[in-house]
């Protein structure tokens, strides 16, 4: 045991104490957090125009008042002519066309109010029709769509409140919501909308700590293969203590990443209030999903650098295994929706899949039944005990293999009968 | 420890090894006596590095038995041993006390009786300056020596070493020599394998010598050269334009190697008859007439494969 650790603690410090380290600490929350805050910095209240055509001049000036009145999106009104906008000229054109083609080009909204809106029924043969034209759009063209339609809906049925002498408290009355939503946890807790966001995240630290890390004990062992450094090495240790040691420290490594991080994630939380979207349990899985999950991926890596000589053949071998492993992160947003349907449930028992889906289910709400998540992390253990010893086979074969690398015909002849 | 002092070092037994269909070791027996240098010789790929190998425990024989230092090979063996492998590196990155600290410490020394060996063994090596220095500013003789640091630190009983010179200019093969010569002198049972002859004959005292996998010579020295029964003639000389060493009277085998040569006399053969011969086709600036060298030894037997030779003596093995 002495042994494994002082290879450990050789393989742990060497990695701490480099730039890349300190660099991989401090930019990857930087860089999550830019993911998260630069959406919010570029978005500055939109500035949107809108063209207010009202052939009934009833709404145009309260709307204008309104719409003038709104942080987000910010208009600049602009009352175009009234009811002469909808009269067609000398040339057989209305007036309203031609702001109609300018909204298609995406110089503005026009809303168009006509009589027929007013009472929120079709437009009679002759009259003209009601209507917001605007381009074609998403996000925030959407949203100022939305926000243009209420406010002319909401005029609308003030006005038509009290038409039919309604008082202003009942009007206020009917626009009020009659019920609520709230999202609770199995406390019965309400829950906010983080809440969608905390597995998300614990999915992503996970694997960033598990296939990111764990990625450097290719180049790890490449490395030492080419410099000759094993067999000096072997004639001190077993091989399989070697390849205990280096996976071991290699995932301290990554242990200390994930703890820092989420250590000031946590602290992050706290002091803003919110220390209740993650709890002790939670962390508690995390952990045991890290050390499963990286002791499984960490096998695989150490047995694809032992095998190869170069990082150009490691990286062909490592390409299909890369593919397979994004997996989970692909399927995330699914699962989210949806943790404990038929593919999240499937999936999060396929041991590469385990950590990554099962952590995430166990930081949803509602929670996986606790015998699935026993299960799962006992089908973990077992296939990553597997995956050392098969691990350990190819290992000692390969690092003193130099030259041509082997086919993969002779590495799983390597894992029936290891020759030494 | 059962084992008495006088058991030898390291006994090979009947030891087979092979990859595949390829033999690489073939029934190999020989013992190392305790204390002094032994050597391992061969040319490339005549087992020496798989035997030593087999003896670290990094390869396990097919056959045969291998017992270390009184015992069995196994992995609490390893603390008692130091290996120079011929493929070496180091951990380019580490600073130069600070990996000798984990080389010691992976033979199970603890860091306070670590440090003053250190200290030695840099000192002893010329590299005392370069104690907090990056193992990739180092040249590459530097290297190389510190290697070998990495491989005494910890004190072993028996040190191993495979091909111990490769690559060392003659300043730091003397100062690796002397440092050997020192170690055997204090007991540390060394075995050294090299395919340089002259390096053999330099510093062994017992030896066994590998042809494809068997062994063809074991004992002593000065009994294999011995055994051989002629003598040779060593002469420093430079022949005329066109002039040979064909057909000397009373050679059996002329080896030419440039401004020397090594010609191996017929029993009762007469030297002065040779030399007048010499002298006909060339100058001569030196003339011998000793034992044959290793190298001629060798290179006989690679040639005409002859049958193993083991010539009776205290250093071969004793069934």
């Amino acid at each position: 045991m002495s042994r494994t650790w002082q290879i450990l603690r050789r393989e742990y410090l060497e990695n701490v104490r480099t730039k890349a380290f300190l660099v991989g600490l401090l930019l990857t929350p930087l860089w999550m957090g830019l993911a998260f805050l630069l959406p919010a910095l570029a978005d500055k209240p939109e500035e949107e125009t809108v063209v207010i055509v009202d052939a009934t001049g009833r709404l145009a000036g309260p709307l204008r008042e309104r719409l003038e009145l709104s942080p987000r999106p910010r208009w600049t009104v602009r009352v175009g002519p009234g009811a002469e906008a909808f009269v067609a000229g000398p040339d057989g054109t209305r007036p309203v066309d031609r702001l109609i083609e300018a909204a298609g080009r995406g110089e503005h909204f026009v809303v168009m109010i006509a009589p027929a809106t007013l009472e929120k029924r079709p437009p009679r043969p002759g009259e003209p029709e009601g209507l917001i034209a605007g381009p074609s759009g998403a996000g925030a063209l959407q949203t100022a769509r939305l926000h243009l339609q209420h406010h002319v809906t909401d005029l609308v049925n003030q006005a038509l409140a009290r038409d039919r002498g309604l008082s202003e408290d009942d009007v206020r009355l009917l626009q009020r919501e009659a019920i609520a939503y709230r999202a609770v946890d199995e406390q019965g807790e309400q829950v906010g909308a983080a809440g969608m966001l905390t597995p998300l995240i614990f999915m992503m630290l996970l694997f960033m700590g598990v296939v990111g890390i764990s990625q450097m004990l290719i180049s790890s062992t490449l490395e030492e293969k080419s410099n000759r450094v094993y067999e000096l090495l072997l004639s001190s240790v077993s091989p399989f203590q070697l390849m205990l040691g280096k996976i071991l420290g290699i995932c301290g490594v990554g242990f200390t990443l994930l703890a820092l991080w989420s250590g000031g994630g946590v602290l992050a939380l706290a002091l803003k209030g919110m220390d209740g979207l993650v709890s002790a349990p939670q962390l508690g899985w995390f952990l045991v999903f890290y050390v499963l999950g990286f002791l499984l991926i960490a096998s695989l890596m150490v047995a694809v650098g032992s095998a190869c000589n170069t990082l150009k053949e490691a990286q062909n071998l490592m390409a299909p295994i890369s593919l397979l492993l994004a997996l989970p992160i692909l399927l995330g947003v699914t699962v989210i929706g949806n943790p404990n349907g038929t593919l999240a449930t499937a999936l999060s028992f396929v041991p590469p899949f385990t950590p990554f889906l099962m952590m995430l289910r166990v930081a949803s709400v509602p929670p996986p039944p606790a015998w699935q998540v026993v299960a799962s992390v006992a089908l973990l253990a077992g296939s990553t005990l597997l995956a050392i010893r098969l691990a350990a086979r190819i290992f000692r074969v390969g690092i003193l293999l130099h030259g041509q690398p082997p086919s993969l015909r002779q590495i799983v002849a390597w894992l029936w009968r290891a020759p030494d | 420890m059962t084992a008495a002092a006088s058991d030898p070092a390291v006994r090979f037994e009947g030891v087979t090894k092979r990859f595949g269909s390829f033999t690489a070791v073939d029934g190999v027996s020989f013992a190392v006596p305790r204390g002094g240098i032994f050597g391992v010789l061969g040319s490339n790929g005549a087992g020496k590095t798989t035997s030593l190998r087999m003896l670290m425990n990094i390869f396990r024989p097919d056959t045969g038995t291998i017992r270390v230092l009184g015992q069995g090979v196994d992995e609490a063996l390893k603390a008692r041993l130091g290996y120079l492998p011929e493929e070496r590196g180091l951990y380019r990155k580490m600073r130069v006390a600070e990996m000798l600290l984990f080389f010691g410490r992976i033979k199970g020394r603890d860091a306070g009786w670590l440090a003053p060996r250190i200290d030695h063994w840099l000192g002893a090596l010329g590299l005392s300056g370069w104690a907090r220095r990056r193992v990739e500013e180092l040249s590459k003789g530097m290297a190389q020596k510190l290697q070998f640091a990495a491989t005494v630190v910890h004190g072993p009983e028996l040190l191993v070493l495979d091909e111990p010179f490769a690559g060392l200019d003659p300043v730091n093969r003397d100062v690796l020599r002397d440092v050997i010569l020192a170690l055997a002198r204090e007991g540390t049972t060394i075995v050294f394998s090299t395919h340089v002859m002259e390096q053999a004959e330099q510093l062994c005292q017992d030896l066994v010598l590998l042809h494809r996998g068997r062994v063809r010579l074991r004992g002593a020295l000065e009994a294999i050269r011995a055994a051989e029964g002629r003598e040779a003639a060593h002469a420093r000389l430079a022949l005329k334009a066109g002039a040979t060493l064909d057909g000397l009277p009373g050679v059996v085998h002329a080896s030419h190697r440039g401004n020397e040569a090594e010609l191996t006399l017929a029993p009762g053969a007469d030297p002065d008859t040779l030399l007048r011969a010499l002298l006909e086709r060339g100058s001569v600036t030196r003339y011998e007439v000793r034992e044959p060298s290793l190298h001629e030894i060798f290179k006989r037997i690679a040639t005409d494969g002859a049958e193993p030779v083991g010539p009776a003596s205290d250093g071969g093995l004793r069934p």
